[in-house]
């Protein structure tokens, strides 16, 4: 309880400390002001509303969601280096990201903007998971033919690069550096609305997740209902990874490393305290690594999906080390 | 309680047949014979995994087809050889998964499901280790803490598959004396797989035996001699 309040607290002020920095100062009055008061001919409470506000919040959702999603993966996979991305559901977007920045693709004769692209292409592979996942009696085959998905998919990117023109080029390696600031304040509801609902649903599985650390055999056994249960979570990880990479592109590792800290410093398996610490740890992961993006701006500017695997790689290994 | 009618074991080729009888609470019944002869197949079609080839199982009177995953859940319990244990799942939370067929769905413990695990963990002496993590135990005390699981389940029958296979000698005594003393105190129906005989023969209300060659079950009850069992299961060497 105290460390749930104390990770909350943390998270808040994060929060608001990122909402102050940015390309210009703006003083804390005015951006309270902007909050609770709008006043929309101030260009510098605009720059909040256009800018901070949805940057900071898509920084929390994006952090939220890819957490969730790996703690689900681990618990399903019973490893601990599992995460979202273990199915190849990112795969899927860079895929229709590709073809679309890259190619003259389009969909029923309209372009296809990069964020719908993403969506399409990270649903399409959560559904070919999901329909896989019926079929595939072991869970190991599933992860498998997930891993050999991402890769497929990662060689048509390939293919796809070799014939593009170097500015198309540009435009989806910078899609592939992660960033929080392609989402609108307006799509922020869809956004939150979106991983909100993982997480409700999420909360319904509770106790099948609880069980499910001693496999599904055993799980089993004490009633749960396994393929029901994997359904579920590969949908909930599906939605949740989906808009994510759909808003913000791939980003590396925070989706391994949330989960482990998470249940390191909460020492449990019972999945109530996990997803709340999974989700506050998250949220500030993302927020942390946004504060020190800002911050070394005038030096040096790190792709979002850079920092979180310069920070990610060393801790994964450390706690290889530690475990195995 | 238990009773099988024509059951043939085996996975669409036959194994063996299991002669018409009736298991009841109380009994410690082990079952022996060679590997590959289809022990684990038994248990599992016990434990609804798998079907017989062909005949029928009652439990109580009725078959697993008509019950729901909830109340076989309350019907059967299950041990398997080997529990390497869950980075910080302590033996207290680990008896207290017994207890899932029976919470809400955020799984909270009432305060007559927190009494349970503590009964069990009394009678299994594990007060001592509540807050260990299960990775942090010996092998010993991490498959008793896998019996307690399966006890605090509260079933009418426990299935457990080769539960002494990576213990030593006296943990091997220790599980399989608790198992007896259940059966009997708490009158429930415990069917176990075993490769070392000489313990089982001791305490086993019933030995079931595979004949590979006849692919047969014999029964044999407590007072069969021992040379008897080894050479009709086993054969001479």
């Amino acid at each position: 309880m105290q460390l749930t309040s104390g990770l909350l607290i943390l998270l808040v002020s994060a929060v608001v400390y990122d909402l102050s920095l940015g390309s210009v100062p703006i003083s804390w009055s005015t951006i309270f002001k902007s909050l609770v008061n709008y006043d929309a001919s101030s260009s510098e409470e605009m720059t909040v509303h256009i800018f901070r506000v949805p940057r900071v919040f898509t920084a929390v959702f994006t952090g939220v969601a890819l957490s969730i999603a790996g703690l689900l993966m681990q618990t399903l996979f019973q490893n601990p280096l599992a995460g979202p991305y273990v199915l190849g559901i990112n795969s899927g977007a860079s895929l229709l990201v590709a073809l679309s920045t890259m190619t003259g693709f389009s969909l029923f004769s309209s372009e296809v903007n990069t964020i719908s692209a993403a969506l399409i292409g990270a649903l399409g592979s959560g559904l070919f998971i999901l329909l896989c996942s019926l079929y595939v009696k072991n869970k190991v085959s599933l992860l498998l033919v997930g891993i050999m998905f991402g890769s497929f998919a990662g060689a048509l990117v390939n293919v796809v690069q070799s014939y593009s023109s170097p500015d198309d080029l540009k435009l989806f390696m910078l899609w592939s550096f992660g960033s929080l600031q392609n989402v609108e304040l307006a799509q922020l509801p869809v956004f939150g609305g979106i991983v909100l609902i993982g997480l409700v649903l999420s909360l319904f599985i509770i106790k099948p997740l609880n069980l499910l650390v001693l496999g599904e055999a055993n799980a089993s056994f004490l009633g749960v209902r396994v393929k029901f249960t994997r359904f579920s979570i590969l949908f909930i990880t599906a939605i949740l990874t989906g808009v994510s990479t759909a808003y913000c592109g791939p980003i590396a590792f925070v989706g391994l490393i949330v989960p482990n800290i998470a249940k390191m410093i909460y020492k449990t398996t019972n999945h109530f305290y996990l997803l709340i610490g999974t989700l506050l740890l998250g949220g500030l992961m993302i927020v942390s690594c946004d504060i020190l993006m800002n911050l070394l701006q005038p030096y040096l500017s790190i792709p979002l999906n850079a920092l979180t695997a310069l920070m990610g790689a060393p801790l994964v290994v450390w706690i290889i080390i530690k475990r195995f | 309680m238990l009773e099988f009618q024509d059951i043939k074991i085996g996975y669409k080729e036959v194994l063996f047949r299991v002669p018409d009888m009736q298991l009841n609470k109380g009994q410690l019944v082990t079952l022996i014979g060679p590997n590959g002869s289809g022990k684990t197949t038994f248990l599992n079609t016990v434990l609804g995994l798998q079907q017989p080839v062909s005949g029928k199982l009652f439990f109580n009177g009725g078959t697993l087809d008509e019950m729901t995953k909830g109340s076989k859940a309350s019907l059967l319990s299950h041990v398997s050889s080997k529990f390497s244990g869950v980075n910080y799942l302590s033996v207290y939370d680990l008896i207290a998964m017994g207890r899932a067929p029976y919470t809400n769905m955020l799984n909270v413990l009432t305060a007559a499901d927190d009494s349970v695990v503590n009964r069990v963990m009394d009678q299994l002496d594990l007060q001592g280790i509540a807050t260990k993590s299960t990775t942090e135990i010996s092998d010993g005390e991490r498959q008793i803490a896998m019996i307690g699981k399966a006890l605090a389940q509260e079933t009418e029958i426990i299935i457990l598959d080769e539960p002494t296979a990576f213990l030593d000698y006296n943990n091997r005594r220790k599980v399989v004396r608790i198992l007896k003393s259940i059966a009997l105190e708490q009158n429930k129906l415990i069917i176990l797989t075993s490769h070392d005989l000489e313990l089982c023969f001791g305490h086993s209300d019933k030995v079931l035996g595979v004949d590979k060659n006849n692919k047969l079950l014999k029964v044999f009850d407590s007072a069969a001699p021992k040379e008897q069992i080894i050479q009709e299961i086993f054969g001479k060497y």
